[in-house]
């Protein structure tokens, strides 16, 4: 597929033709996140960080995601295993997959806030291609809280390079299996979860047995972060994240799978029959369940926020530009009060959703992973030149350094391990949940227009409904939140 | 109607849905339409002739709640046409009319056009399900008129098969007119024919909820979860109530619709209900079965999709709602 590029703010004429709602213009960034305007004349470049990967993130919608959005999901209807290597190259160029990654491996090192209001544009234009870009951050935050900064640098390099080269070697994490889902995602549930994957210790390193399902991205990542205990029996205290080569003897890809909606990316079976891999390849040298994986799903889940604020407001935007240029019987829509209440309703859905994203995001800015992954602030005010020397990328793999991560993971309260793991499932299901709602409230407006594909609404409907399921349902995410944020101890 | 002649028909149905559609339903969900056997056997069944008296809405209702529990497409594909032939039925006689009564069917219906003050649009319909196997098209105009097209007429312009939300793989196509004096314009009451087809449309809502339901019990039964069986949690069982309640009251709006002894506001009222309760339930039902739920080899995203798309039969829920309204004030201002 060739990348259709579009022309930003394009008007909509007529009332049939185009069929499709072309959303108008959104607001600017003032409007949109006066949380963040108003700091600043306190934070003058840290404000500026973030509105400039705003602008860089609606002319990506503008121009790619937009005018491409429906095709590719037509393509990966027919084919889940199409790969959109033009879009991919297009946000390669634009460095939208190594945003998250520390400056001293190459990466932009930008704040998390920058990228979770990236998410959001994108999403408001396509939330599949939103995840397809953007789901290896939670390949690259789990090798964070693993405290391994030899292998968050091995995967930061090959990750910056290939985007350098234009065809960026993705990261898929592997977490779910057929037997436990949402177990796996919560330390507590883990320990009676029907785990069927093992990592057997063996000379030099592990073999890896067992299937992974619903892996997105997982049949076109280079590389796979897969969560396995050394022992099924005990996997609180045993799982571990492995590092897997696509191609390495053992592994192979399963089932892709056709899924209601996001289809832009894909959703894979990884397979491991006896799957050797060495001793470095454990990232790691304590189980991942506790604090480790609560700190994984507090940034990550918070990302899923920003996704769904992204969809609330796409449907936001579908939905008015239907209703001015469209008519009911002989009246404009937009003149009927119904469709101003629910136009209203969706505007306050969806600034919700986004307070509860980034409420989460300054938790994590706070004192989540995230802020412990940019290995210091020390570091990122080194010059590039400086980081890319030896003695720097010594000290990086020093055990002083992995130390000072373990020292920071370690380190935090447990109150701000459970504010971070709380606000990020409160983000994740108080948005999806939003999210899910302006879908329905855009289809109502629409009626019979909403129904067809061509008209984007439909798209998004299917779109939203995963945002309730992946990162833990919505209804895990209530308990880790009511365990979290309520001390409360969970019951059937 | 009695109790036999029911159960004979849902048998029937039922059998043909299993032995008919159901190997269909990958390929349907795939871009392909009802292939024409599939339709003849629809037709062998007396399907298309159902949708004018009373007793025919009882069974209609009974054959496409049956029906949609496999395949939602080809019950929307039914009700189109008795949508059609409803129309056809009340208004005055016509050679045209004549003509497309004594089609062997199926007739296509836009069946999730709002009814309005002004229906068509420039000559345009949007949705006009059964275009394609269908001999003729009825056309709402207005609140007051149906235009009778034949299909092959260079009146009016038929587009491509579209893609949907649900339903899929029944025929769908939007329809121009291009020559509005070659067609056969006739009146006819159009809320007051459409109304009588509450109660299959509703049967829709049934069937869905029904295989949903089923699905997630199911699931529910077998899979574990925190070290016990989905069923065991208190949350998971509180969605299973609401989904039997939700399929319990869409059931019960099919009998109630089909006895013709509603009253117009609570017959709209039932109808809206069903509608709403369906697509709430098949929300439900698809989070029970979380990833699995979302992935359409296990079916029960389809019941969601399908469900959402049969809550716009007949037009926007809003629009009902407030109609629903202005009955009952003119219905209390009466009494």
């Amino acid at each position: 597929m060739s990348v259709r590029r579009g022309t930003q703010g394009r008007e909509h004429a007529g009332r049939r033709t185009p069929r499709r709602a072309a959303p108008a213009a959104s607001r600017d960034f003032d409007q949109m996140y006066p949380m963040f305007a108003a700091l600043r004349a306190s934070r003058p470049r840290h404000i500026d960080v973030l509105e400039r990967a705003f602008d860089h993130a609606r002319e990506f919608r503008a121009r790619v995601v937009e005018p491409n959005a429906l095709e590719l999901e037509r393509r990966m209807m027919e084919n889940p295993r199409y790969v959109a290597e033009d879009i991919l190259a297009e946000a390669a160029r634009r460095r939208l997959f190594t945003s998250l990654v520390p400056k001293a491996f190459g990466g932009l090192g930008l704040p998390f806030g920058a990228v979770m209001l990236t998410l959001e544009e994108i999403s408001a234009g396509c939330v599949g291609i939103a995840n397809l870009l953007a789901v290896h951050g939670l390949a690259i935050t789990s090798v964070a809280a693993t405290g391994d900064l030899a292998g968050l640098e091995r995967v930061s390099r090959a990750l910056v390079e290939s985007e350098r080269a234009g065809r960026p070697k993705l990261l898929s994490t592997g977490i779910t299996e057929p037997g436990a889902g949402t177990d796996t995602e919560d330390a507590d549930f883990l320990a009676t979860a029907r785990i069927t994957c093992e990592a057997t210790p063996v000379a030099g390193g592990y073999r890896l047995n067992g299937r992974k399902i619903f892996i997105s991205n997982g049949s076109i990542a280079a590389t796979h972060v897969v969560y396995m205990p050394t022992d099924r029996r005990a996997p609180v205290e045993t799982t571990f994240a492995f590092l897997v080569e696509a191609g390495t003897p053992g592994f192979s890809l399963g089932r892709v799978e056709r899924k209601m909606g996001q289809k832009a990316c894909p959703a894979a079976e990884l397979v491991f029959e006896d799957c050797f891999v060495a001793e470095r390849q454990r990232l790691g040298k304590e189980a991942l369940p506790g604090r480790r994986i609560d700190l994984i799903f507090g940034a990550t889940r918070g990302g899923v926020g920003a996704f769904a604020a992204g969809v609330a407001r796409g449907a936001l935007e579908r939905a008015r530009a239907f209703a001015d240029t469209h008519r009911l019987g002989a009246r404009p829509l937009i003149g009927e009060q119904w469709v101003q209440m629910r136009l209203a309703q969706m505007h306050m859905n969806t600034e919700l959703a986004r307070m509860a994203y980034v409420s989460a995001m300054l938790q994590n800015e706070l004192f989540g992973l995230l802020s412990l992954m940019q290995a210091g602030a020390l570091l990122e005010r080194l010059p590039a030149r400086l980081l890319a020397s030896a003695p720097v990328k010594r000290a990086l793999r020093s055990r002083i350094a992995r130390e000072r991560v373990e020292g920071g993971v370690a380190g935090l309260h447990d109150w701000q391990v459970a504010a971070t793991s709380a606000s990020g499932a409160v983000a994740k299901a108080a948005a999806s949940d939003l999210a899910v709602e302006n879908c329905g409230l855009a289809l109502d407006i629409l009626g019979a227009s909403g129904l067809r594909h061509d008209a984007g609404v439909e798209k998004l409907f299917r779109d939203a409904k995963l945002l309730q399921i992946y990162e833990g349902t919505n209804q895990l995410n209530r308990i880790e939140i009511f365990k979290k944020a309520l001390g409360g101890a969970h019951r059937r | 109607m009695s109790g036999g002649e029911r159960q004979l028909l849902r048998t029937s149905v039922a059998r043909f849905a299993a032995e008919a559609l159901e190997p269909l339903t990958e390929a349907l969900e795939q871009g392909e339409s009802l292939p024409p056997a599939v339709v003849d056997g629809l037709r062998a069944l007396g399907l298309f002739q159902l949708g004018a008296a009373p007793e025919e809405i009882a069974l209609l209702g009974v054959a496409l709640e049956t029906l949609a529990d496999v395949s939602p497409a080809a019950a929307s594909l039914v009700l189109a046409n008795a949508a059609a032939r409803a129309l056809l039925l009340d208004a005055p006689s016509s050679a045209a009319r004549a003509r497309a009564l004594e089609a062997p069917g199926p007739l296509a219906y836009p069946l999730y056009a709002d009814i309005s003050e002004q229906i068509a649009d420039g000559g345009a319909w949007e949705l006009v399900v059964g275009a394609g196997p269908a001999s003729h098209l009825v056309l709402p105009f207005d609140e007051s008129s149906v235009l009778i097209v034949a299909s092959e007429a260079t009146s009016i312009r038929l587009g491509p098969l579209l893609l949907t939300l649900g339903m899929r793989g029944c025929p769908t196509k939007d329809a121009q007119l291009l020559e509005p004096a070659a067609s056969s314009r006739v009146e006819v009451d159009v809320r007051r024919a459409l109304a009588r087809l509450r109660a299959p449309a509703a049967a829709i809502c049934a069937g869905i909820v029904g295989r949903s339901l089923r699905t997630a019990t199911d699931y529910a039964q077998s899979r574990y979860q925190a070290g016990a069986l989905i069923i065991e949690h208190q949350e998971v069982r509180a969605m299973l109530a609401r989904m039997l309640a939700d399929h319990a009251a869409c059931h019960d709006a099919v009998e109630r619709l089909a006895s013709g002894e509603l009253p117009a506001p609570l017959a709209r009222a039932r109808f809206i209900e069903a509608k709403e309760r369906a697509a709430r339930a098949t929300l439900d039902g698809v989070q029970l079965l979380g990833g699995n739920g979302y992935m359409e080899a296990y079916g029960q995203e389809r019941c969601l999709r399908d469900a959402r798309q049969a809550a716009c039969c007949f037009g926007r829920l809003e629009v009902e709602r407030q109609a629903l309204l202005g009955e009952w004030l003119e219905g209390a201002a009466g009494a």
